[in-house]
C-alpha cells in the first residue's frame, strides 16, 4: 500500500506510484482508494448501466486518443452516475466512481511511469473535481509561500515556464494541472504530483534540471523525458496567474518589445478567461458548475492575473525571469 | 411560459430562478443557467438591480427607483432601459417575472 498526497486527495494505492517520493504526508480527507485490475473488472463496471460518452480528445493523428463515458443506471436522462469510464490509447482505461473515491485501473503493458503519465494527467484530476476540488489547466511554482500560476493552450510551453522558474530557485507546486480549492475570499492551491514531462526541443532542459540536482529522470518516450522533482509538501494560497499567449512574428513588432515578452496587469477581468481555463469541461451537473463559477469569482477577486504576449524571439528562460520578477512583486510579503 | 413585454414588466414580480446562480468578476457578474449551462455576463448596474429585487420584494419597478436613486438621476430616466434588460433576462431563463 502507498499512501501519498496529490492534487488535494489523499491517495491510497495497492501499487507503486512512479515518482511521488512519499514526501507529502496524506492530510486525513478526501481519500481516493486506487487499485489495479483487470480490463475485465471495467467491462463488468461499465456494462452495469447506460453509457454516455461525455468527452473525447483526438490525437495528432485524427484518431480517437482520449475520451470519458459516463455510467449511469438504467432510467434514461437524469439518472444518477455509477460512475466514469477514462480511456487514453495506448495507456490504460480507469473506472473513477461517481464520488470519486474508488479509481481501478486496467494500465496498459508499460513501464510504470509511462502509464502512470494518463493516471496523474486525466485519472486524478477528474478524482479531484469529483471530490469536490476545482481543477485549472495551469502549471504553477512556489514564490514566497504563495502559488503562481501560468495558463497556456496545450504546447504553448506551461511546462518549460515552470521548469525553468525551477531552475531560478521556485519549487515546482503542479505541472499542467492545478487542483485549487475555495478558502475564505480566496483560493488554496494544492500540490499535483512532482512530475513533469520535458519535450526533446534541443533546449537540454531535463539535462539541466538533473544537473542542478532539481531532477531525476523516470525515462523518456515519445519525444519527451518524464522527470521526478522535488515535491511541496503544503498547499499554497494562490496570489497570480499569468495567461501566456505566443504571439507571432508579426504581433511581436506590432508590440514593438521584440526582445521582451510584454506582460499586463488584466483589470477588468474577463470571466472567459478563468472559465477557460478550468480543465474539466466534461462534468456539468449543478454543484460542479456553482463551484466551477465560484472559484473563478474568487480567483478573479483574489489573485493578480497578468496577460502575458510572448513573441518568437523570447526563449523560455528570459520569459522565466520576466515572469519571476512579476510575480514577486505580485506575490506580497511572504506568507 | 409567456415573458412579459418591455411595456409590462417592470410592472411584475420577479425573481432570480433557484437554477440560477451569479457570482461577481470584477466589474462584471456572471449569471449561470443551470439547467442550460448557460452563461450571461450582466455590467454594474444590471447586478445591482438584480441585487436590489430581494430588497424590492421582487417589485420591479421599485427595484428600479431604487437603482436610479442610487446613481442620482430619475427612475424615468433607466427604466426603459432596465425594462429591456429585465426582458433579456427573461428570456434567457434568468428572472421569472410574473404579473402582480
Amino acid at each position: 500500500v502507498t499512501r501519498e498526497r496529490a492534487f488535494g486527495l489523499d491517495l491510497d494505492a495497492r501499487f507503486g506510484l512512479d515518482g511521488f517520493a512519499g514526501a507529502v504526508p496524506p492530510a486525513g480527507d478526501r481519500l481516493v482508494r486506487l487499485r489495479l485490475v483487470p480490463e475485465a473488472e471495467l467491462r463488468e463496471l461499465a456494462g452495469a448501466g447506460e453509457s454516455e460518452r461525455i468527452a473525447a480528445a483526438a490525437g495528432a493523428d485524427g484518431a480517437e486518443a482520449a475520451s470519458i463515458d459516463r455510467v449511469a443506471a438504467a432510467g434514461g436522462e437524469g439518472a444518477p452516475a455509477l460512475g466514469y469510464l477514462a480511456s487514453a490509447t495506448g495507456f490504460g482505461r480507469a473506472w473513477i466512481d461517481a464520488g470519486g473515491g474508488d479509481v481501478r485501473v486496467a494500465a496498459a503493458a508499460l513501464p510504470a511511469w509511462r502509464w502512470q503519465r494518463f493516471l496523474v494527467g486525466q485519472v486524478l484530476p477528474f478524482a479531484a473535481v469529483l471530490n469536490g476540488l476545482e481543477v485549472f489547466h495551469a502549471s504553477a511554482v512556489a514564490v514566497e509561500g504563495r502559488a503562481v500560476a501560468v495558463v497556456a493552450a496545450s504546447g504553448a510551453g506551461k511546462t518549460s515556464l515552470a521548469l525553468e522558474l525551477v531552475l531560478l530557485g521556485l519549487d515546482l507546486v503542479d505541472d499542467d494541472v492545478l487542483a485549487v480549492e475555495r478558502a475564505g475570499h480566496g483560493l488554496i492551491a494544492h500540490p499535483g504530483a512532482p512530475l513533469a514531462n520535458v519535450r526533446h526541443d534541443g533546449t537540454g532542459l531535463a539535462e539541466r534540471l538533473c544537473e542542478a540536482g532539481h531532477a531525476r529522470v523516470l525515462g523518456s518516450a515519445d519525444g519527451e523525458t518524464r522527470v521526478e522533482l522535488r515535491p511541496r509538501a503544503q498547499a499554497l494560497p494562490l496570489s497570480a496567474i499569468f495567461f501566456l499567449r505566443r504571439t507571432g512574428e508579426g504581433e511581436a513588432s506590432a508590440t514593438g518589445e521584440g526582445d521582451r515578452a510584454r506582460i499586463e496587469r488584466i483589470d477588468p477581468v474577463d470571466p472567459r478567461l478563468l472559465l477557460a481555463a478550468t480543465f474539466n469541461l466534461a462534468l456539468r451537473d449543478p454543484g460542479r458548475l456553482t463551484r466551477q463559477l465560484d472559484v473563478c469569482s474568487a480567483g478573479a477577486g483574489s489573485a493578480a492575473l497578468f496577460a502575458v504576449d510572448c513573441p518568437p524571439s523570447v526563449d523560455a528562460p528570459q520569459l522565466a525571469r520576466q515572469i519571476r520578477d512579476v510575480a514577486l512583486g505580485a506575490a506580497g510579503p511572504p506568507s | 411560459m409567456r415573458v412579459a413585454s418591455r411595456e409590462d414588466i417592470l410592472d411584475c414580480r420577479a425573481v432570480v430562478p433557484a437554477d440560477v446562480v451569479y457570482r461577481e468578476f470584477g466589474d462584471e457578474t456572471l449569471l449561470l443557467n443551470l439547467s442550460t449551462g448557460n452563461y450571461h455576463g450582466v455590467n454594474a448596474s444590471g447586478a445591482r438591480l438584480i441585487a436590489l429585487l430581494p430588497e424590492a420584494d421582487g417589485d420591479l419597478r421599485l427595484a428600479v427607483e431604487r437603482l436610479a436613486a442610487e446613481c442620482g438621476v430619475g427612475a424615468g430616466e433607466i427604466a426603459e432601459e432596465m425594462a429591456g434588460f429585465c426582458v433579456q433576462l427573461a428570456e434567457r431563463g434568468l428572472l421569472e417575472a410574473t404579473a402582480r
